[in-house]
């Protein structure tokens, strides 16, 4: 492999700005990295808005939508990376303009899982959109007459939306899978979750020949729900992008406040989020509680506030984008990740990275890279409670747990990912 | 004729219980006297206490006993033990205060000083300091019948003015850390003296010391494993370098940092033998080292010195702002508590001195997974700090209530008394 590129068919659903959570961001910062390690990669996207371009990435302009076209682009340096659109509607979780959440008329408390596939034409899926399951057909039908016009010698697909394309597209061609798994259905729903979406990641991961983990959380969940073979599945921990130091300035004069910032599903935990905050204002009833996101639990979740009389301590920006985060996160003195199940959860990094002190879910893979959080079973409300309590009455514990976290974060970043990554690749020479 | 001399120390706290900020200021029994209101965690305490005690006192006691009886008199060893193990050792396991009495009481033995609580009020509050030395030295004599000559620092930490301190208590020499900055192009084996006062000091040989303490079952070291014979060689190497080889250590070396799997035990039971095959090397405890050798230079330690971590400082205890803050809480409290005269709460604010509860707190090894995780009962040192800080808010409020109870007794005695046509309060 001296000097030949390895060529990548790169299967994904987002990119950043479209993004709905952590894996448009993960594909970015790792994209990035992989290009600098001798890697060419042929980026395949169910729909391009346009303005994906990041600084480091030269797009072409895409002719007709509707066909499957190909753009391309060179890197300033040796580096390259190819963005291909697959014309599809792929839209797997809720997004903010989504008729599923932007309409209040649910008021089912049953969100805990998603109905099955005979539900589909008909009513909204929970949390996917509609004809989700034909949208990824499509995605693999296309992407599969796509990738006979391309030279690659491997594929490595981004969660379970892209699997049928990856199982595809290895059919045609007899080139090796490797599946990347940022979430699993167990994570999103919890118990339930949707039959066919398990099938999928069932049958998948059994026939892929490598697995890339973002945790060691996700491989025990996948060995534990789906009994894959533990010795194909590699943990790469995401990086975080370095970005240049926030131009927004941490306010201070304000009451102590504590954030959420994630979809309002049951993954994310926001439940316990609210009734931890409930709990607090008890002791603090001056802390102020920012919700920021969107999803089909905040109307809920907004009449168990209303209930208990703190609509006066919550503020509901919705879901934020960019800058919106940056500046969400500068009114915030302790950033609260909850979630039931979490992946990994790039956004304690981001917190982090805008100097505000963590409290996370223990289970979550980002508690295996930042030792220095504080740490809580989601369901420990007590504790979630204590926990705040304490970090805002002695805002030292902030400071001395910022100064260790980032000399944590200062070991993670997506270079260090895609040299794992390059090692899973090089498997495959 | 060069000596050994092997000083151990002996100390576990009283770990606190776990208190939620919820939870402060509520108490759910005696509304008036709250003396029963208990911020330790007996059970923890007791079932680590025991732990340690079968792991490592009771059995290194055993063969220490053995060795001294064996040699006559010539395997000689001393010891530092804190006040608040003595007291787990009562309250818990009255069999293993009678295995150091015997220990003791066999001749081969001397016991230091220290301070009672194994705090760290040299550095913070004088006054306290002297104290708690005091309750520590009367403690000596009531449970061993002696009277400690020399002394030596919570965690060996010292510098010039506590030297200064702790000759005005009266002690003839003091122990401390054989750290290389201090020592310069010196041998730690030497007795030296402080600059100023008649104080002698013993430096530890922490190449040597730590051999045994930290590395003695570490597979990645080159010298791994290290036979009695062996170790003695290193030892007698010294012969005409030095007069005096200080190896100090935790006792909990014996049995519990280095399990008796490492053949811990093997190696102290044969290294007396080996080291006095030399017929030149001899034991003796400090103050006999005192006694026999001069001091050979003055000895300026102008920063605090400790035995812990790479950096031989205070940092493990006071190297973050949770620390300082905790610490300087805690003992702003001593003249509130000192005022209301409260025996109970006064040993209770002492028993929150013991600096085990700040070294929970240090976080610059937290991720290493080190020896400050694994001796820590709490699941991170936030979670340590929070806990601390719930149990001192607590207290705040239990001092401000005796504080007003106080007041209202007084003033009904002294009303009584002016009814009675007295006025000299008594109850």
């Amino acid at each position: 492999m001296a000097s030949q590129k390895f060529k990548i068919l790169m299967l994904g659903w987002e990119f950043p700005p479209q993004i709905t959570g952590g894996l448009g961001t993960a594909c970015e910062g790792l994209t990035q990295a992989l290009a600098r390690h001798d890697v060419r990669i042929h980026f395949f996207m169910p729909k391009l808005y346009g303005n994906e371009a990041a600084p480091y990435l030269n797009l072409y302009d895409v002719g007709d939508p509707q066909k499957a076209q190909v753009q391309d682009h060179e890197f300033s340096d040796q580096a390259e990376l190819f963005f291909h659109q697959i014309p599809s509607f792929l839209s797997p979780y809720l997004r903010p303009d989504h008729p599923v959440y932007s309409s209040s008329s649910r008021g089912s408390d049953e969100n805990f899982s998603t109905p099955p596939l005979t539900h589909f034409s008909k009513a909204p899926v929970q949390h996917y959109g509609y004809q989700l399951f034909e949208e990824v057909e499509d995605y693999g039908r296309r992407a599969a007459v796509l990738s006979k016009e391309i030279d690659f010698d491997l594929i490595h697909a981004h969660d379970w939306m892209t699997f049928p394309a990856a199982l595809r597209i290895k059919q045609k061609t007899g080139k090796p899978i490797i599946l990347h798994v940022h979430s699993l259905e167990s994570d999103r729903a919890g118990e339930g979750g949707n039959p066919v979406i398990h099938q999928i990641e069932a049958g998948s991961l059994h026939a892929a020949d490598a697995i890339i983990a973002v945790s060691h959380y996700t491989k025990r969940k996948m060995i534990e729900n789906y009994h894959v073979n533990e010795d194909k599945i590699h943990v790469v921990h995401n990086g975080i992008t370095k970005k240049r130091q926030t131009s927004i300035k941490r306010r201070f004069e304000r009451n102590p406040t504590v954030l959420f910032l994630g979809r309002i599903t049951f993954q994310k935990g926001p439940d316990y989020f609210v009734e931890a905050a409930i709990r607090v204002l008890e002791q603090l009833p001056e802390v102020r509680f920012i919700l920021a996101g969107a999803g089909d639990m905040l109307e809920k979740l907004r009449s168990r506030i209303r209930m208990a009389g703190a609509e006066s301590s919550f503020w509901f920006p919705g879901f934020l984008l960019g800058k919106e985060v940056e500046e969400v996160f500068a009114l915030a003195d302790l950033y609260v990740m909850p979630s039931v199940s979490e992946p990994f959860g790039i956004s304690v990094l981001e917190a982090l990275h805008c100097d505000v002190p963590v409290l996370v879910s223990r289970q979550s893979g980002v508690s295996e890279v930042i030792q220095h959080s504080l740490k809580a079973d989601f369901w420990d409300v007590e504790e979630l409670v204590d926990l705040i309590v304490g970090a805002l009455k002695y805002p030292e514990l902030g400071r001395d747990l910022l100064q260790m976290a980032q000399k944590e974060m200062a070991r993670l970043d997506w270079n260090q990912s895609a040299t794992r990554v390059a090692q899973v690749y090089r498997k495959f020479s | 004729m060069p000596a050994v001399c092997f000083y151990f120390q002996v100390h576990q706290p009283f770990r606190i219980q776990r208190l939620r900020f919820a939870n402060v200021g509520k108490f759910s029994t005696t509304p008036l006297r709250l003396d029963d209101r208990n911020y330790f965690d007996e059970e923890k305490n007791f079932q680590i206490f025991n732990k340690v005690a079968r792991k490592s006192y009771l059995k290194t006691n055993a063969i220490l006993l053995d060795l001294i009886r064996k040699y006559q008199g010539r395997f000689r060893i001393s010891f530092s033990i804190t006040g608040v193990v003595l007291e787990q050792m009562s309250l818990y396991a009255p069999d293993v205060l009678e295995s150091f009495q015997k220990l003791v009481a066999s001749g081969g033995v001397e016991i230091l000083g220290e301070t009672y609580y194994h705090s760290l009020a040299a550095l913070y509050d004088d006054e306290e300091f002297i104290e708690q030395v005091e309750e520590h030295r009367s403690a000596m004599f009531s449970y061993f019948q002696v009277v400690p000559e020399v002394f030596r620092n919570t965690e060996l930490i010292y510098q010039d003015q506590i030297g200064e301190l702790v000759h005005e208590l009266g002690f003839k020499g003091v122990l401390a850390e054989g750290a290389d900055d201090i020592l310069e192009w010196r041998s730690p084996n030497f007795v030296y003296q402080h600059p100023s006062v008649n104080l002698k000091i013993l430096t530890k040989n922490y190449k040597l010391s730590d051999d045994i303490a930290f590395r003695f079952s570490n597979k990645n070291w080159i010298e791994h494993p290290v036979s009695a014979e062996k170790y003695a060689n290193w030892v007698h190497a010294i012969s005409g370098a030095g007069e005096t080889v200080n190896l100090f250590m935790d006792y909990e070396t014996f049995g519990e940092h280095q399990w008796e799997d490492t053949g811990i035990f093997e190696f102290l039971r044969y290294l007396p033998g080996f080291i006095l095959k030399h017929p030149d090397w001899e034991f003796l405890t400090p103050s006999e080292v005192f006694k026999k050798f001069p001091s050979r230079g003055s000895l300026h330690y102008d920063r605090n010195v400790s035995w812990a971590d790479t950096e031989r400082d205070t940092s493990a205890w006071i190297g973050n702002e949770m620390q300082s803050t905790a610490l300087h809480r805690v003992y702003k409290m001593g003249q509130k508590i000192k005022q209301l005269n409260h025996s109970h709460f006064l040993k209770t604010w002492r028993r929150l001195l013991t600096s085990d509860h700040f070294y929970y707190m240090c976080t610059k090894f937290f991720s290493d997974g080190d020896v400050h995780a694994y001796f820590s009962p709490f699941k991170s040192p936030y979670h340590a700090f929070l806990n601390y800080l719930a149990i001192l808010e607590d207290f705040d409020l239990q001092l401000e209530k005796e504080k007003i109870i106080q007041k209202i007794q007084h003033e009904v005695v002294t009303a009584r008394g002016k009814f009675h046509g007295e006025t000299r309060p008594c109850i």
